[in-house]
């Protein structure tokens, strides 16, 4: 039998086969790099709730605090979703109780349905009704094995926007930080950066420079280094690296 | 060609027996983790090509569900803390439960409550796991229709209680005649005024109790000496000199923590300057018998005759034989009687009334009375079950005179004699109602079964032990509509009342003290007074018989001994943490062996593991051997609670769709009402070997480590006596040695030091040995090098002892320089955690190995995984059997070698990880998955853990545990203890029912799973848990700002003797900092430098002085030389 040889022009294809290797396994390996990222996972996730609640409209129009809904988050890990009773302290329907009419704004409107429901059920003793409770869809999301302790941040000077974003400008919310481990270690290594009076963690539109000034017990600060500083020393603040810190 | 490979360690014949190499083979696991690994890699390659595809997608989208009214008060995901109670054995234990999101997932010892120790035991640790089993029945079930049982409602079950009483029914009479109880035993106030308040109603009715361990004995006994239903409780931080008579205060007993709480008051050196001292005389070690300074073992039947020959001796009628024995009791005696007014003999209530006769009859001479023993009336503490009760029962139905029968919680066609049958009794009455947790063996034979309300999810009130009325609040609403023992009453009774009122009703509170009673959990001042008879004199029959001749095993009639065991009566059979704990002694899971001695297994040709049949005249147990040193001759001794048919899916279940093989063997069936705690029994052997589930000998790594176990034990659990204890301290001070930094010999002696001990595992025991001893190979634990009284020291070891004591102080604590390349932030001054562990002061209970599983999530992995080694326990207790007294000389002959083991000495060691300031774990890590934190915890990452197992290769105390398998995952482990006999069977739980156990876990645990490593983190959920709370109360959280007590671990809660210290050491007045520089106090394996942050205090016996040999009393300041 005779044997077979490959001519030796094939061995140019050699290089190409090898530069194509090269190059379709790189552009494959960016594109997982990329797809996977977590500004690319993460960032813009945002979910259509049941009920449209606008935070550009409660935060940012008609500036309620952001602790009127989310009143846990300066003594629990959770900055917990608010029960209907507190949508229902405004929205409560065209209701009265012991003749005294409730607050009632926008008392028909179709997108609050979910919220009178959930107030009718509960009131009427049916805790159980698939009705009673309104499933909100969790748009920061960390992963199982991470411990995030909303407390101890807020009481610490560390502003929603930190991580949030300017949520009194979405009309939905949305994910405006990656929230990977990086970004939580960036601010644990620099805290100066993002550390300011705990009475205005809230205060999303906070600007320090020389235009915006914060004066504390006399000292005036126009730099966010200097003041995260001073807050630094003032809350002992000394955040941890360590692995055990957030993962348990 | 045959090429020379090498043998893969699993298949070295000299390897293949090795621990570590079973715990890592492989080659079983397709097996019983239902995908093979051929089909999981074709399943990965798929995904992989899905998962790049769908790149960019999110996880799983979650759904938050607020509440539509969120309570007053309530924060979602801050945990509460509300009190509670449980009864156990008809004593009602004060509890605080910790419920998240309105789960209870963990409880722990009321501190309010002073008389009750603030730890608990196992069987409290476990409970919260018993309320989320799904195998819990759920309904009520009604058997009218032959067959199996069909479901049915609580409404149903209304009409047909109605019926009964209504048109006569099945034949009950307007005034109840024809009706009977038979209840637990409980001490229950509002139960005890409902059945008065039913036995007046139907006048008629009966009333039954029955407990399967029970104090029957204990009453009898002192009704005929005090002429009043009395029971003993016990005050031993009083005594000087405690006998333990074939009892186990200490252990088993119900009241164990607070005695054992007591004990250890009176056993402080620090404190008192003095300690108690502790005699044991039984046929079995167990938890008492480990902690004696003094023990003897001596056959169960023959505890009278001793104890008959002790109170002569004490009143002055000294025995006249020159025996070893003899000469023990005349210690004895000389001991009982110098320390009159602080000395107590305590029986246990197996022995006949007899025995409890002469022993309290002992403790009136001694002065115990009032001073280390109260008596307190029966009657006003529990209705505590009998079995004479249970006879009664069973004649009634015979006689033909009960036409219905109402069974309150117990669960007696399992757990009783078995020659009473009194399950085809309980079938013959017409109406029979069953209310228990588990629709079990009685129930099987009962016409209706209620699901009963678990104690977490019910109102309740019981009594302590002292007679303080407790008080208790559901943590949660019924999760499957239960009813309680309460609300089954009041039904029969036609009682409107809710639980709630009728228990407000019998404590007789209201607005603000009934409030706080609620919550406090008790009432203060409520306990019961003692009694103030007067002893009578009382005519015992004369006993004859020689109980010296008791230690040499008999030529075939075995003595049985029924014990118990870690389940309990066998009411906890389906709790797979008490399953899977090792009992302090034998260190035996899932399932009982038939226990002896290396002598009495060596005289009747027994070996290890083999399987004994073991006949008595009802019946025959077929149990595999196991060798405990220090059983008494002859003695066979078994565990009750085992062998249950219709426990569930951990403890067996005979129903088609959790159908399981029991665990274990049933030692009810040859227990009879005449011979209820031991009895004789024909022992032989058979040719099956059939492996126990000890725990003891896991994780060696080499030949080496087995065969010098007993010489390292010394320098690992350290002891000595009192005498040489107080002649250092007097030397010294007790400033001890923490202070002194003399490092200048490191250099010289670390390359040895880490040469000897690479590889090296101290997990030891002498099962292992003792096995080997029944082939008769020569036992090499004639000599002990080490620091226990006694020991013939060489100079070249009291050098190194001195170096290990004078080299490696702990305190001054570097932050690990060498390895530190990155170091924390300068500003950062950060706590140092540490723990002692006080080996004084352990017991050896294994609460914390139970109460760390509640806190942290562990899983059960099943027998077969625990044969591996592989067992998950985050502490573990090691246990060392060692000779009483040195030899001196090294034995060669094995007989001689052996004798020194039937009276061994135990010691007691807990062992979790260091957190070893170098820790060699870390340094092994490919992708620092285990790292140091500043705080000096070596923090474990479950997430970056890639399973490389290389650290817990390099940890040389062996405390990482690797998943193996998803055991936290129910779908895999529940099957494991019958995973290839019932494939059919509980092969699969709905996952409704994994759902429901998911919500006993601990929220602030991640759940780990397979191919991870884990292990003991110091609690650091609760440590970041204290911090985030100082610091949202504005307080700095920096070196030596923390309090004692602000952050404790799960361990040091539970530990009734608070024998586990946990604080931050860079507080020098802290209590582990002061602890840290004790005398005692000790680093295991300080020679390897790796600054652990856990020390251990040496262990302080008290021999007495009559009893230790001459060459040993020498020695008895010797430690003061080393220093």
């Amino acid at each position: 039998m005779q044997e077979f040889n490959f001519p030796n022009w094939v061995n140019r294809f050699f290089y190409v086969a090898l530069a194509t290797v090269v190059i379709v396994g790189g552009y494959l390996a960016t594109c997982l790099f990329f797809a996977t990222h977590p500004d690319t996972v993460n960032r813009g996730h945002r979910p259509l709730q049941p009920v449209p609640f606008s935070h550009k409209l409660h935060a940012g129009e008609l500036k309620m605090d952001c602790r009127y809904c989310h009143n846990t988050v300066e003594q629990a890990g959770h900055a917990a979703i608010p029960p209907t009773a507190t949508c229902g302290n405004c929205h409560g329907g065209n209701r009265t109780v012991e003749g005294r009419a409730l607050a009632v704004v926008q008392q028909e409107s179709p997108l609050l349905a979910p919220v009178r429901e959930s107030l009718e059920v509960t009131l009427a003793g049916n805790q159980d009704s698939e009705k009673a409770s309104i499933g909100w869809l969790r748009v920061h999301d960390l992963p199982d094995f991470v411990y995030f302790n909303h407390s101890a941040h807020i009481n610490r000077g560390v502003s929603c926007v930190s991580c949030h974003g300017r949520v009194d400008q979405m009309q939905v919310v949305q994910q405006a930080k990656n929230l990977s481990m990086r970004f939580c270690l960036d601010c644990h290594r620099a805290p100066e950066q993002h550390l300011r009076d705990p009475q205005l963690v809230t205060q999303l539109d906070f600007q320090i420079d020389e235009e915006h000034p914060q004066v504390v017990d006399g000292v005036t600060f126009t730099d966010q280094d200097e003041y995260g500083r001073f807050w630094m020393e003032k809350l002992h603040v000394t955040p941890n690296e360590s692995c055990s810190t957030c993962h348990r | 060609m045959e090429i020379d490979r090498p043998m893969a360690l699993k298949d070295r014949t000299d390897m293949k027996s090795l621990p570590l190499v079973k715990e890592a083979d492989s080659s079983r696991d397709d097996v019983v983790d239902g995908v093979s690994r051929r089909r999981w890699l074709q399943l990965m390659g798929a995904s992989t090509a899905l998962g790049a595809a769908a790149a960019g997608c999110r996880y799983e989208q979650e759904v938050i569900q607020p509440f539509a009214r969120r309570p007053e008060g309530y924060v979602p995901g801050v945990p509460v803390k509300k009190s509670a109670l449980c009864e156990i054995g008809g004593l009602g234990r004060s509890l605080v439960a910790t419920v998240f999101d309105g789960r209870p997932v963990k409880v722990d010892g009321n501190e309010l409550l002073k008389s009750q120790s603030g730890g608990t035991t196992s069987l409290v640790q476990a409970i919260t796991l018993g309320m989320y089993d799904p195998d819990r029945s759920r309904s009520v079930v009604s058997r009218l229709a032959a067959g199996a049982g069909e479901n049915s409602n609580w409404e149903m079950f209304k009409a047909a209680v109605e019926k009964q009483f209504s048109e006569g029914g099945a034949g009950l009479a307007g005034d109840g005649a024809g009706l009977a109880v038979l209840s637990a035993p409980t001490s229950s106030p509002t139960v005890l005024r409902l059945k008065s308040g039913l036995l007046s109603k139907y006048p008629g009715a009966k009333w039954y109790d029955y407990a399967p361990l029970n104090q029957d004995s204990v009453k009898t006994a002192a009704k005929q000496l005090f002429g009043e239903t009395l029971v003993p409780r016990y005050q031993f931080a009083e005594a000087k000199v405690i006998l333990a008579l074939d009892s186990d205060p200490f252990g088993r007993d119900l009241s164990a923590p607070e005695y054992s709480r007591d004990f250890m008051a009176g056993r402080d050196v620090e404190a008192n300057g003095e300690m108690s001292r502790l005699w044991s005389v039984g046929s079995m070690m167990n938890g008492t018998a480990a902690l004696a300074d003094e023990r003897m073992p001596l056959p169960t039947s023959s505890v009278g005759l001793f104890l008959a020959d002790l109170e002569a001796a004490v009143s002055g009628k000294p025995l006249e034989s020159d025996s070893e024995q003899a000469k023990f009791l005349a210690a004895l005696a000389k001991d009982l009687r110098e320390n009159s007014g602080k000395a107590v003999v305590v029986v246990g209530d197996q022995q006949p009334a007899e025995v409890h006769v002469r022993a309290m009859r002992l403790n009136v001479a001694l002065g115990a009375i009032g001073s280390t023993v109260v008596m307190q009336p029966a009657e006003e503490l529990t209705e505590g079950g009998s079995l004479a009760s249970l006879e009664a029962l069973s004649s009634t139905i015979d006689a033909g005179q009960v036409k219905g029968l109402l069974v309150l919680g117990a669960n007696p066609v399992y757990a009783s004699p078995g020659d009473l049958d009194i399950g085809a009794k309980i079938a013959k009455v017409p109406f029979s109602v069953h209310l228990g947790l588990y629709d079990d063996e009685t129930s099987a034979k009962c016409k209706w079964h209620v699901n009963q309300a678990h104690c977490l999810e019910s109102w309740t009130d019981a009594r302590s032990a002292d007679g303080t009325y407790l008080l208790g609040q559901p943590a949660i609403e019924p999760l499957f509509g239960g009813k309680s023992v309460i609300e089954l009453l009041s039904l029969l009774m036609g009682v409107e009342q809710a639980p709630e009122e009728l228990i407000q009703e019998t404590v007789a509170l209201s607005g603000k003290s009934w409030e706080k009673a609620l919550h406090d959990g008790f009432v203060i001042g409520s306990e019961v007074q003692p009694s103030t008879a007067e002893a009578g004199t009382v005519q015992l029959p004369a006993v004859e018989g020689d109980w010296q001749d008791t230690k040499v095993p008999p030529a075939k009639n075995a003595e049985l001994v029924f014990a118990e065991g870690v389940l309990y009566d066998g009411s906890f059979a389906n709790n797979g943490w008490l399953q899977e704990l090792p009992d302090p002694i034998t260190k035996l899971t899932w399932g009982n062996a038939a226990i002896m001695s290396q002598q009495t297994a060596t005289a009747w040709g027994l070996k290890q593991n083999q399987v004994a049949n073991i006949a008595t005249d009802i019946g025959s147990l077929s149990l595999p051997v196991h060798v405990v040193p220090g059983t008494a001759a002859g003695t066979v001794v078994v565990s009750i609670g085992y062998g249950r048919r219709e426990a569930g899916r951990i403890g067996g279940s005979s129903k088609p769709a959790i159908r399981t093989k029991p665990v274990g063997v049933d030692a009810y069936s040859v227990r009879s009402a005449d011979a209820w705690f031991y009895r004789s029994a024909g022992v032989q052997g058979s040719s099956t070997v059939e492996e126990v589930a000890t725990t003891q000998e896991h994780h060696y790594v080499d030949t080496l480590s087995l065969s010098v176990v007993n010489e390292r034990v010394p320098r690992l659990a350290r002891e000595g006596s009192l005498d040489s204890y107080l002649a250092y301290v007097a030397a010294h001070g007790e400033g001890g040695h923490g202070e002194d930094t003399h490092v200048e010999t490191a250099d010289v002696e670390s390359g040895d030091a880490a040469h000897e001990h690479a590889g090296d595992e101290h997990h030891e025991s002498t099962g292992e040995l003792v096995q080997t001893a029944v082939g008769m190979n020569a036992m090499e634990y004639g000599s002990q090098p080490g620091i226990q009284e006694g020991a013939p020291r060489t100079a070249q070891q009291t050098a190194e002892e001195a170096h290990h004591h004078h080299s490696w102080p702990e305190l001054g604590g570097h932050h690990y320089p060498n390895f530190d390349l990155t170091p924390g932030p300068a500003y950062y001054d950060s706590p140092k955690w540490a723990m002692t562990i006080d080996l004084n002061k352990c017991t050896g209970c294994s609460a914390c190995v139970t109460a760390c599983q509640a806190e942290n999530n562990i899983a059960i992995v099943g027998k077969p995984e625990v044969i591996r080694g592989r067992e998950l326990h985050w502490i573990r207790v090691d246990r060392y059997f060692l000779p009483r007294y040195e030899a001196g000389t090294e034995l060669s002959d094995p007989v001689e070698a052996q004798k020194l083991y039937e009276n061994p000495k135990v010691v007691f060691q807990p062992v979790t990880c260091h957190h070893c300031e170098k820790a060699p774990c870390e340094t092994v890590c490919p992708v620092a998955a285990t790292v140091h934190s500043d705080e000096g915890l070596n923090d474990m990452v479950y997430n970056r853990c890639i399973g490389t197992r290389y650290c817990g290769n390099n940890c040389p105390f062996k405390v990482r545990r690797f998943n193996y398998h998803n055991y936290s995952n129910a779908v895999t482990f529940l099957r494991y203890p019958d995973a290839l006999a019932s494939l059919d069977g509980a092969r699969r739980i709905p996952e409704g029912d994994v759902k429901l156990m998911g919500l006993g876990m601990n929220p602030e645990v991640s759940i780990r799973s397979r191919g991870v490593m884990e292990k003991c983190t110091f609690c650091v959920q609760r440590i970041q848990a204290g911090k985030i709370n100082a610091r949202n109360e504005g307080r700095s959280f920096r070196n030596g700002d923390f309090q004692d007590g602000e952050v404790t671990t799960a361990c040091q809660d539970v530990c009734p003797t608070s024998a586990i210290v946990f604080g931050d050491a860079s507080k020098v007045e802290s209590q582990v900092g002061q602890l840290f520089s004790n005398p005692r106090s000790y680093a295991m394996l300080n020679e390897l430098n790796i600054i652990p942050r856990l020390k251990y205090l040496a262990r302080v016996r008290n021999p007495h002085p009559d009893l230790v040999p001459a060459g040993a009393a020498e020695s008895a300041v010797e430690p003061a030389a080393h220093a």
